[in-house]
């Protein structure tokens, strides 16, 4: 018979090493033991990992919550007519969309692009150079310098806003600290406010004024890190201080400097309180960003499904560029050393 | 574990999508159906629309934070509620127009916590009535036996279909305040014409090497000069302006060699920078005069150490010279019952009744609501303050478009840009095209 056959093809005798022969077992036994194991090792596996699923759900939901579910409704509310006072809207396709990509001139957005880029780029390239620099001239664990330390990145403390009041009077044109030196210096009032073309600086100014003092501290936090092996060897070598700087310090400061260049773009991109203090968007539109036309399109307007669509394209633009720059990351910023 | 948390985060993210969809949204609100703004709120056929018919408490949101106009407004409440026994008010600070603004449009998105009435700025009544989201007041208005608010006051406060929207209460306009312990002794009182004006402003720099007067960057302070000098509004009817008319280009012209010649300056770049520099300016003596809100004339007669007087504007045409409907009206919310906003009508008209409107113009400097107010005792202690304040019937409305703000500062700002001399003179043409090409967008889109 069949089974007979199956039964002693398999069969295998086990000599053990006390000399007495094992009871035969058969594969097809063999297997079926195995087979009534594994459901108690699976069932196991999948208790634990639904488990750990649980544990981390409230931390996923809150996040979608606080996310990825205004996102949705972002893309939705640029689907529909609404403006925030009125109680009824309805689904208008890709109405509002058309209007983005036709009136973008003349509805002051693209100027809003541009203005919001100008100030990332500038404040960007004040903060990091500046707040290197400082970080190379205080990096030295003396009583005097850890005061002039504590003195730069004390402007961190205070709030942009009070600083943006602050700095109204000091600007002001024709009562402001800063104009008054000038005149005692034999200069002329500068508008530093008034000015189409001035106002966008001097916000750019009064910012990095504030933000240097946390990017100094970055860099020197990471210049501690550095192992002082590579400087005694390139002083043995008869390396320049230039040359120290160019070959050693700055790479290995690298992924500092690829941090900060993500953090604090996404951050000057989102440029807000600033300019609502200081020049509301003014004069002529010249400091309006991003933001701010957002929040007047939202709040002043109440168009919230135009505003949606600006929204949304701003995010995308941040998406890429950051994903950019991770990219080029990988490829030039060595994090091994 | 990951296939999990996947199949998790695709529920949510659809979730998301189809859980507040549909294609109409509506609230309940008080009557049920959507009403086109212009309608007479289709009352409960068993209730008078004056009358309260169960006791109700309502809240009063209110951007009065000076200590003194806020508890002024606390203790006419508390008379109120004395005073009856079905409506109880509860006043609440929320802070200044914008976050009254946010808080309402939250409020109603929500559709919850929506206040009865609230003070709101004047300029946002026409969006809000355009909205549907505040109560036509004419059939209201219509059952008040003593209705004697000034009726261009109300005019102001109509949308262009002429129906009422809010009730106005702390109303204030574009000025014109001056130095008049200087102009008397220079003998050169403030003009009351244009042409005049222009003349004047020459005399006083000769006389004293300083700017006679100072504008301000200022969409309303603006409007009204557009208004008083040109005799027309530059936004015309709402849907395309006049810009391009020859007398609003005189005006700007005429502005700009005032400016160039150090006669005139033009502040700030923002409402709050040209009221602080124009104030300091003006106490130092560095100007002779300046335009302002009549809300300040108080404020500044008593700071100053020398006599200030106060006119209305120069008007540049055979009409009196008009100030503009700004500052503070009452509206009642129509999402709430009709219980609810026959409460906060009465209480609106408590609020602005002669006595109480008159007490709150002494106190504060806002225009008095009502032809029977008695302010003359406000003069003693702000002497100078009638060449404003004799003149209540001088208010007009602004523009009626929804987005009259919004064009105005667009205006203001071009105006500056060119009366600073930031734009040559050669360039103006091309500019003040692109400006009316803005404006009629922005009125287009409206």
């Amino acid at each position: 018979m069949k089974g007979e056959t199956a039964a002693m093809n398999t069969l295998r005798v086990r000599v053990v090493s006390d000399g007495s022969a094992a009871a035969a077992v058969s594969d097809s036994q063999r297997q079926e033991a195995q087979k009534s194991r594994k459901p108690r090792r699976r069932t196991k596996y999948k208790r634990e990992n639904f488990f750990e699923f649980l544990c981390v759900v409230p931390a996923v939901f809150l996040i979608v919550l606080l996310n990825h579910y205004p996102l949705m409704e972002l893309v939705r509310y640029s689907l529909t007519d609404w403006n925030m006072l009125k109680k009824t809207y309805k689904y208008v396709g890709l109405e509002n969309w058309k209007w983005f990509f036709t009136t973008m001139d003349t509805n002051h957005i693209l100027n809003s692009f541009k203005v919001t880029v100008i100030y990332t780029v500038a404040h960007l390239a004040v903060i990091i150079l500046v707040g290197l620099m400082c970080a190379l001239l205080l990096n030295r664990m003396t009583k005097s310098f850890a005061f002039m330390r504590s003195v730069i990145f004390m402007p961190h403390y205070i709030a942009m806003s009070s600083v943006a009041i602050i700095f109204i009077w000091l600007t002001n044109e024709n009562y402001g600290v800063f104009n008054y030196i000038l005149k005692l210096l034999g200069f002329g009032p500068v508008p530093w406010l008034s000015s189409s073309s001035m106002a966008i600086w001097t916000l750019v100014m009064v910012a990095s004024w504030r933000g240097i003092g946390y990017n100094m501290l970055i860099y020197l936090s990471a210049m501690q890190g550095i192992s002082r092996d590579y400087y005694e060897a390139a002083e043995l070598d008869g390396a320049s201080k230039v040359s120290v700087f160019r070959y050693i310090t700055l790479p290995l400061l690298a992924p500092t400097t690829a941090f900060l260049l993500v953090t604090q773009f996404i951050s000057s991109m989102k440029v807000y309180n600033i300019v609502d203090i200081m020049t509301s968007g003014g004069p002529s539109h010249s400091t309006e960003v991003l933001v701010y036309m957002l929040y007047q399109m939202t709040f002043e307007d109440y168009r919230i499904d135009r505003a949606s669509v600006v929204a949304i394209v701003f995010f995308l633009f941040l998406m890429v560029v950051t994903a950019l720059t991770m990219k080029w990351q990988d490829r030039k910023v060595n994090y091994d050393a | 574990m990951k296939k999990w948390l996947s199949l998790f985060l695709a529920a949510l993210m659809l979730l998301s999508l189809t859980a507040c969809g549909g294609a109409e949204k509506e609230s309940g609100g008080a009557s049920g159906a959507p009403k086109t703004p212009g309608e007479a709120a289709p009352s409960d056929s068993a209730q008078n629309l004056h009358e309260v018919t169960e006791p109700v408490e309502i809240d009063f949101w209110h951007n009065y934070s000076n200590e003194k106009r806020a508890q002024w407004i606390d203790s006419v409440a508390a008379e109120f509620n004395a005073s009856q026994d079905m409506v109880t008010v509860k006043p609440v600070y929320i802070g200044g127009y914008p976050a009254i603004a946010e808080q309402v449009a939250g409020a109603l998105a929500a559709h919850s916590g929506v206040p009865a009435i609230t003070t709101i700025n004047a300029p946002r009544v026409l969006n809000y009535a355009s909205s549907g989201i505040i109560e036509p007041l004419d059939s209201y208005m219509a059952g008040l036996e003593d209705n004697d608010y000034f009726p261009e006051m109300l005019n102001g406060l109509r949308d262009s279909a002429g129906d009422l929207y809010a009730i106005p209460f702390g109303i204030s306009g574009g000025c014109c305040i001056y130095n008049k312990t200087l102009l008397d002794s220079l003998g050169l009182p403030f003009p009351e014409t244009w042409e005049d004006f222009k003349d004047w402003c020459k005399d006083v720099y000769e006389a004293t090497g300083k700017t006679a007067f100072a504008f301000a960057y200022d969409f309303n302070y603006m409007n009204t000069f557009f208004l008083n000098v040109t005799g027309i509004d530059p936004l015309g009817d709402g849907t395309e302006s006049v810009l391009d008319d020859e007398r609003i280009v005189s005006f700007v012209q005429d502005l700009r060699e005032l400016c160039q010649a150090g006669y005139c300056s033009y502040m700030g770049t923002s409402i709050n920078n040209a009221k602080d520099d124009q104030m300091a300016a003006f106490s130092l003596g560095e100007i002779a005069a300046y335009t302002d809100t009549s809300t300040s004339v108080g404020d500044i007669i008593s700071k100053m150490d020398f006599e200030v007087g106060t006119a209305i504007g120069v008007s540049g045409t055979d009409a009196e010279p008009v100030t503009t409907v700004s500052g503070a009206c009452l509206v009642i919310y129509e999402e709430n019952d009709q219980n609810t906003k026959n409460a906060a009508f009465q209480w609106a008209t408590y609020l602005t009744n002669a006595e109480n409107s008159s007490a709150w113009t002494i106190s504060t400097c806002m225009f008095p609501a009502r032809e029977s107010c008695e302010i003359s005792a406000m003069y003693e202690e702000y002497p100078g303050a009638e060449g404003i304040f004799d003149h209540a019937d001088r208010i007009v409305g602004k523009n009626k478009s929804p987005v009259m703000q919004a064009a105005m500062e667009v205006v203001a700002s071009a105006v500056g840009e060119y009366v600073k001399g930031d734009v040559a003179e050669a360039d103006f043409e091309a500019m003040w095209e692109n400006t009316k090409k803005e404006v009629d967008i922005l009125l287009a889109d409206a």
